[in-house]
């Protein structure tokens, strides 16, 4: 093979360059970075939720990094939330950054539908809301059963996904877990000047350019 | 292994790179000039993407006018400060935060306070709900809708409705006269010759033709001309549109909206509390000039000429305060005073005499 | 059939010395080392543009979520059932738009909105002229009288305290906006309608002081993309259809910072 050593140098440079560039320098930016005193770890619960989380393979079609006001309007007009900070994701291990939009960005989900029973309805049937919906349903994550128990949780569904007469569909630990976990992200607290700084574009530079 | 030509056909590494990068750093400039110079955004445009838009610069902006003023005042015989001209075409007014500090700016404060809300800065003179802005929009900076900052130049003028010379001053009284209807007021006349409020409402336009040249018709000056439809104009079709395009705002029986602490926000349009038929905007052809540039507010040049006009008929074709120059009858006053305007004074419609006038309910 | 002769495996080298399978190794054109520098430059000057620290200072703030005075008062015996218990279908109304009707994110504050228009809304919802498969999945499960009565219930609701803090060069905008418009691109005051204080005028034209501010983002976006079409005579489609996306957002931060009894 001809000039293998200065290909596989030249291969290697770049694979360094890249983990310099995206991986160290960003690492060796944000080493000062502590969790925001305003973001809460996990309870037990929303932990437990946040396996259903990954083990149903959300982060698949649902991304949680809100983009900047400097790159899109888009995100911040869609509700999804501000420019996340690399402070929100403090407690997240595994991260779930995520690169699909297929669904919406799930990092302001809890503030922006603070519902339970909201996220009940949807996860066991997404098209009983949005009839165009493709998100996949769960209901293996509730149980329809003959009469709700004392502690049960009842999802509210319309008479079209109803079960059958007089039955009501029941949500398991599993779909509680999950909500609970939605229902915690948020993160809506303002940032401090040193997280904003670190990231890239700001938060700005659309708004700025339309002024007297 | 299979020998590999290493000749370099002549220039060493050094020279090919100072090559490359004279090449590389040409591209990057040409790169650059094509993307400053908007025609990618351009062509986007052109192929139907939408961008979000930055509002157009101004052809020559106040900001300019006021300093070639200042280079002007060193340099007399240098270039003359311009009319501040937007990309519209029209002349551009100060906006209120220039409004300068001191005895002068005072002034103009009160002149717009009087011109936002007439009946409260100037009691004793306004007999009806209405205010200037009601027909002078944006407190009369808009365009086309009879701004100050044209009128302010073309005073002093021979008016016809007069048969005199006016004065600005003069002007705003027929204003009160007629338009804010001073024969009801609590003192029964406009405020008198060199009264403060004119002095005040005065420096207001003053300041907001600052800038605009004086004695010439401006673009943008009184209401555009909407020419008479060759239908006419009909009553019942004006009605249809009022329905649907008035009524939300002044009412479905004209009187405009009030609110809960009993401020007028949008005025009456007929009876007692409008507007007399000594005012211009009685006649049909104003008001449809008026209403077909800024008319639903919000949505100027909406209306057809037609719809103009027709609503234009139906709103003047009710009773409102009677013409303060009437002295006899109203078949006199008809043919002293609108002989010849497009106006409903003087006929009678549904049995009833327009021009009768409605009074105020004592208060 | 031919029979094929066999014949010795020929080598190439004895065919053809000076034969090179491999493609004579050149040197790497100008042109494209001048496309790679070219780039290079770029994605540097790029790097070097995104570092920029002194932005952190403009940003908008999005302001901490509402608080909500202790003093509210307690629901009582004639709260209808909807707004905090939902029933077997529908979820409760206080679920998302909160206990005290103070919503949050894009989700409305409905307490202190016109009995009126939250009625006009819900039917919008239901009809689809307005857009939302959420308030769709509500008001279409919902009766004439039970939407009466959520209406009138909010209608009558305290208006939470707002706060939202000054996020500074955005307010200047979206108070200039208020009060006088910008007349060059058509855009009416929105004091004229919705009231000197942002109180709203009536039942056409709701409440904008102390409202969610992107809620009322994401209206005027929703108004200018034309999801939502249900504004009378269009004169909110045609009004943000002239709006930027930055005089949306300023007008909106300035709006959901009014408290309910604000003055100019």
């Amino acid at each position: 093979m001809n000039k293998i050593t200065p290909l596989l140098l030249g291969a290697a440079g770049i694979l360094l360059f890249a983990t310099l560039m995206l991986v160290i320098l960003p690492g060796w930016q944000m080493r000062t970075a502590d969790a925001p005193p305003a973001l809460e770890p996990y309870t037990v619960q929303q932990l437990s939720g946040r396996e259903q989380y990954i083990a149903n393979g959300c982060v698949y079609c649902h991304s949680q990094q809100p983009r900047a006001t400097g790159q899109t309007f888009a995100d911040l007009a869609r509700g999804w939330g501000r420019a996340s900070t690399s402070g929100d994701y403090a407690y997240d291990s595994p991260h779930l950054l995520g690169t699909m939009r297929t669904g919406p960005d799930l990092l302001n989900v809890g503030a922006r539908l603070p519902s339970r029973d909201w996220h009940l309805t949807h996860l066991y049937q997404p098209r009983a809301i949005f009839d165009w919906s493709i998100m996949p349903s769960y209901p293996y994550m509730f149980e329809v059963k003959d009469k709700a128990g004392t502690d049960d949780v009842v999802v509210k569904l319309p008479e079209a996904y109803a079960p059958a007469e007089g039955k009501v569909v029941v949500a398991r630990q599993e779909a509680l877990d999950l909500v609970a976990y939605l229902l915690s992200l948020q993160r809506t607290y303002p940032v401090s000047e040193s997280e904003a700084g670190m990231r890239d574009r700001g938060f700005d530079a659309v708004i700025d350019s339309g002024k007297q | 292994m299979a020998q590999h030509d290493s000749r370099h056909r002549g220039t060493s590494l050094s020279k090919r790179l100072l090559y490359a990068s004279v090449i590389g750093i040409t591209l990057f400039g040409v790169g650059y000039a094509v993307y400053e110079s908007g025609s990618i955004s351009r062509i986007y445009q052109a192929i139907g993407g939408k961008v979000d838009e930055i509002p157009p610069q101004a052809v020559y902006s106040r900001a300019e006018m006021e300093a070639a003023r200042k280079n002007h005042k060193a340099d007399f015989l240098g270039e003359r400060p311009r009319v501040p001209v937007g990309a519209d075409g029209y002349y551009i007014p100060p906006s209120e935060a220039d409004i300068p500090d001191g005895p002068q700016g005072d002034a103009i404060r009160r002149g717009r306070d009087i011109f936002l809300d007439t009946g409260t800065y100037v009691k004793d003179h306004v007999g009806n709900q209405m205010a200037c802005v009601n027909c002078h929009l944006d407190a009369g900076r808009r365009e086309n809708s009879a701004p100050m900052w044209a009128a302010y130049g073309a005073y002093p003028a021979y008016r016809s409705k007069t048969k005199s010379i006016s004065t600005l001053e003069d002007r705003i009284m027929g204003c009160f006269t007629y338009s804010m209807n001073a024969q009801g007021s609590p003192s029964g006349v406009p405020p008198e010759a060199g009264s403060d409020v004119y002095r005040d409402v005065i420096t207001y336009m003053a300041w907001l033709a600052n800038g605009a040249p004086a004695g010439e018709k401006l673009p943008g000056a009184l209401y555009p001309k909407v020419p008479k439809p060759a239908d006419g104009y009909d009553i019942q079709r004006g009605m249809a549109v009022y329905q649907q395009n008035c009524a939300l705002c002044h009412g479905a029986n004209g009187q405009g909206t009030t609110n809960a602490e009993g401020d007028v926000r949008f005025p009456p349009l007929w009876g007692a509390e409008s507007y007399n038929w000594g005012a211009g905007m009685a006649r049909i052809n104003t008001a449809a000039g008026f209403i077909k540039a800024n008319m639903p507010f919000g949505k100027p040049y909406s209306l057809t000429d037609q719809e103009a006009w027709d609503v234009a008929a139906y709103i003047n074709s009710h009773e409102r305060p009677k013409d303060p120059r009437q002295t006899g009858t109203v078949a006199e006053a008809a043919q002293t005073f609108h002989a010849g305007d497009e106006i409903f004074y003087g006929k009678t419609i549904d049995g009833h005499l327009l021009g009768t006038g409605v009074e105020r309910s004592r208060q | 059939m031919f029979s094929r002769k066999k014949r010795p495996a020929q080598r190439v080298e004895d065919i053809d010395p000076a034969f090179d399978p491999w493609e004579q190794s050149r040197p790497i054109p100008l042109f494209v080392i001048a496309i790679f520098i070219a780039l290079a430059i770029w994605g540097a000057l790029n790097y070097v543009g995104d570092l920029a620290p002194e932005r952190a200072s403009q940003m908008p703030e999005l302001p901490v979520t509402t608080t909500v005075p202790d003093n509210a008062p307690a629901p009582g015996a004639d709260v209808p059932v909807l707004v905090h218990q939902g029933n077997a279908s529908v979820w409760s109304c206080a679920s998302c738009h909160g206990d005290q009707g103070q919503g949050s994110g894009q989700t409305p504050k409905l307490a202190g909105l016109a009995q009126a228009y939250i009625v006009k809304q819900l039917q919008d919802f239901a009809a689809g002229t307005r857009s939302n498969e959420s308030m769709r999945y509500v008001a279409t499960q919902l009766t004439l009288a039970e939407i009466n009565a959520v209406a009138a219930y909010y209608a009558t609701l305290p208006l939470p305290a707002t706060a939202a803090p000054e996020t500074g060069a955005n307010m200047a905008r979206g108070r200039e906006l208020n009060l006088h418009g910008d007349w060059k691109q058509d855009i009416p005051a929105c004091v004229t309608c919705h009231g000197a204080q942002g109180e709203g005028l009536g039942t056409a034209f709701p409440r904008l002081a102390g409202q969610q501010p992107e809620y009322l983002f994401s209206q005027l976006a929703a108004w200018k993309g034309g999801s939502r079409h249900n504004s009378p005579q269009s004169l909110m489609d045609d009004i943000a259809a002239r709006m930027s996306s930055a005089d949306m957002w300023a007008v909106s931060q300035y709006f959901g910072s009014l408290q309910p009894a604000d003055v100019k």
